[in-house]
């Protein structure tokens, strides 16, 4: 698959870089929501992974704007961020509307448990 | 010959159209919803990607075309709500109150929509303003804007509301009644009145106990809305 | 992002580092793994220490020890100690130490520690931009004092990130929900150090770069001598 990555810090991003790699993924990093509107359109992805916390437009803005485009509505999201899952207060809402397939709470997963989500996604519709 | 016109204006909504292209649909004080096509947006490197940003009043420069649409020409940021993007409940919140518009609106909304929305991004901007007090204000401001006032001085037999009463709300008559244990108190019942009165969210958020008024009160208002969004 | 979670954030890239290493099979990449680990820990343990110094210091546990230091030197002591982590983050580093200028009387391990609580952050928010990787170690006179600091190109270090480490005083986090990216942190332990020298973090702007940065007093006494 080809996994679109928009993770600011430079070693998180190397760590799941290779590890996706290894899981025989191809993986495009960004560090912001404009650079990955960008990307997807050069590359369209098969799912993105998405840190919430980003510089300028954070990720709920690229979520709005990501499914404002109608060749990417269907595409899996899942979110994999320092913003722990029950602070986020509208977890329903960004599953339903925005299509959310997965909320990691980075300090509580592992690599293996990314890899296992982002393989899981192709079998989830968003 | 086409001729450029300028309005200020906020974007409701931005939805692609071919490859390179976006229609925006501008909310404006004197030209209702305004449909716009902006050509080759979604490049990385146009000029128009940061003058039409969400959360933003903007000027634009369009000329209008023989149908809905007309064609964006240029824009320039007039204010910008950056604050609000900084928080997450803020952003979420800021997303559904320009749903709820667009949905309340039809295409020739009067201007007081557009100074509505420009209240809630002020609003919303503030991180000392209650977030859910925001919510309240503006369902209701919709509310007041389309006529449907619940009746918040007399009951359903024309009595003045009393202070040491407890009301219950009735949503057919849109009226309240007085019963013993029921939720509302005269406390509820005057800020109601401040809210649907038009009052900005800045002074609402100084009244003593907001917190709990806008929780007693949320609900009331939201449902109300909801009857009235079929 | 709370000074908790700003905290956890090396561990977790620890952990992931060792779960990589875990399923290497050449040594190369094993090394190179294990050489992160080290380069990231010892800028976490740095900035802990740091933080727990601010703490001593201002809660009276441990006296400020006062001498005078060289300013410039002080800017390539702490270069020195911010490479491992620059190289880790692919960015340069330049070192301008000014002129010849007074020495001022600080403890000089107290700013030390807030330079390079200040560095790690400047290095890692390199890597959030797409402007180039540098940061500048820099120290002028002004008609202030001496202002020794850190810039760079990314436009987050400035005003923005010191209100928000500004607003950790006193807290023991931020307000919930807090989105923007971009360490706190190291800002907020480099402040909180200046204030027990009666010296600032402010927002500064030198030979086209914007960074942080504190004015120092040259030590008049130390110009009699």
């Amino acid at each position: 698959m080809h996994v679109l990555l928009i993770e600011p810090d430079a070693v998180q991003a190397t760590t799941c870089t290779t590890a996706l790699q290894r899981d025989g993924h191809s993986v495009a990093r960004v560090v912001s929501a404009q650079a990955a509107v960008h990307a997807a359109d050069q590359r369209c992805p098969d799912v993105v992974l998405l840190e919430l916390q980003l510089p300028q437009h954070n990720g709920i803005e690229f979520l709005y704007e990501f499914r404002s485009y109608h060749e990417w509505l269907h595409i899996p999201i899942i979110i994999h961020s320092f913003v722990p899952p029950r602070e986020l207060q509208h977890a329903a809402t960004l599953q339903r509307e925005l299509g959310v397939v997965r909320l990691l709470h980075k300090p509580q997963t592992s690599l293996a448990a990314l890899c296992a989500a982002v393989k899981a996604s192709s079998s989830v519709a968003a | 010959m086409s001729q450029q016109q300028v309005t200020t204006g906020i974007v409701l909504t931005r939805v692609d159209y071919g490859e390179a292209d976006r229609i925006i649909t501008l909310l404006t004080p004197n030209h209702g919803k305004l449909r716009l096509m902006a050509k080759g947006v979604r490049r990385v490197k146009s000029k128009l990607a940061g003058g039409i940003e969400l959360f933003s009043v903007t000027d634009v420069t369009f000329i209008q075309g023989r149908g809905d649409i007309g064609r964006l020409v240029s824009t320039r940021l007039v204010t910008h709500y950056g604050r609000i993007v900084q928080n997450l409940e803020r952003t979420m919140l800021g997303y559904e109150l320009l749903k709820q518009l667009n949905r309340a609106t039809e295409d020739e909304p009067e201007m007081d929509y557009f100074h509505l929305l420009e209240s809630a991004f002020l609003a919303l901007d503030d991180a000392a303003i209650n977030l859910e007090l925001i919510r309240l204000w503006f369902t209701a401001q919709l509310l007041r804007l389309s006529g449907h006032l619940p009746n918040l001085q007399t009951t359903a037999d024309g009595s003045k509301l009393a202070v040491d009463q407890r009301y219950e709300f009735s949503f057919d008559d849109t009226v309240f009644t007085a019963r013993p244990g029921a939720p509302y108190d005269a406390d509820a019942i005057k800020f109601l009145r401040l809210v649907f009165s038009g009052n900005p969210p800045a002074v609402l958020n100084h009244v003593a106990g907001v917190e709990r008024l806008v929780a007693t009160t949320g609900q009331l208002v939201s449902v109300l809305a909801q009857q009235y969004s079929h | 992002m709370g000074l908790a979670e700003q905290l956890s954030r090396p561990f977790l890239q620890v952990a992931q580092l060792a779960e990589l290493a875990g399923g290497a099979t050449d040594q190369q990449t094993v090394a190179a793994h294990w050489q992160t680990v080290r380069a990231i820990s010892e800028s976490s343990l740095q900035l802990v220490e740091s933080y727990a110094l601010s703490l001593r210091v201002n809660g009276k546990v441990t006296p400020l020890q006062l001498e005078p230091v060289t300013v410039s030197s002080l800017l390539y002591d702490t270069a020195h100690s911010l490479q491992p982590l620059a190289r880790q983050y692919a960015v340069e580093l330049q070192l301008e130490p000014g002129p010849r200028a007074q020495p001022i009387i600080a403890d000089r391990s107290v700013l030390q520690a807030a330079l390079t609580s200040l560095g790690q952050v400047f290095v890692a928010a390199q890597a959030e931009t797409e402007a180039p990787s540098l940061v500048r170690l820099s120290a002028h006179r002004s008609r202030h004092g001496i202002v020794a600091g850190l810039y760079s190109h990314a436009p987050q270090l400035g005003a923005d990130s010191l209100r928000r480490a500004q607003a950790l005083h006193g807290r023991a986090r931020q307000p919930l929900q807090r989105l923007v990216s971009g360490p706190a942190a190291g800002v907020f332990v480099a402040d909180a150090l200046l204030r027990t020298l009666a010296a600032r973090l402010h927002v500064a702007r030198y030979r086209s770069l914007n960074g942080l940065a504190a004015t120092l007093q040259p030590s008049q006494q130390l110009q009699l001598i």
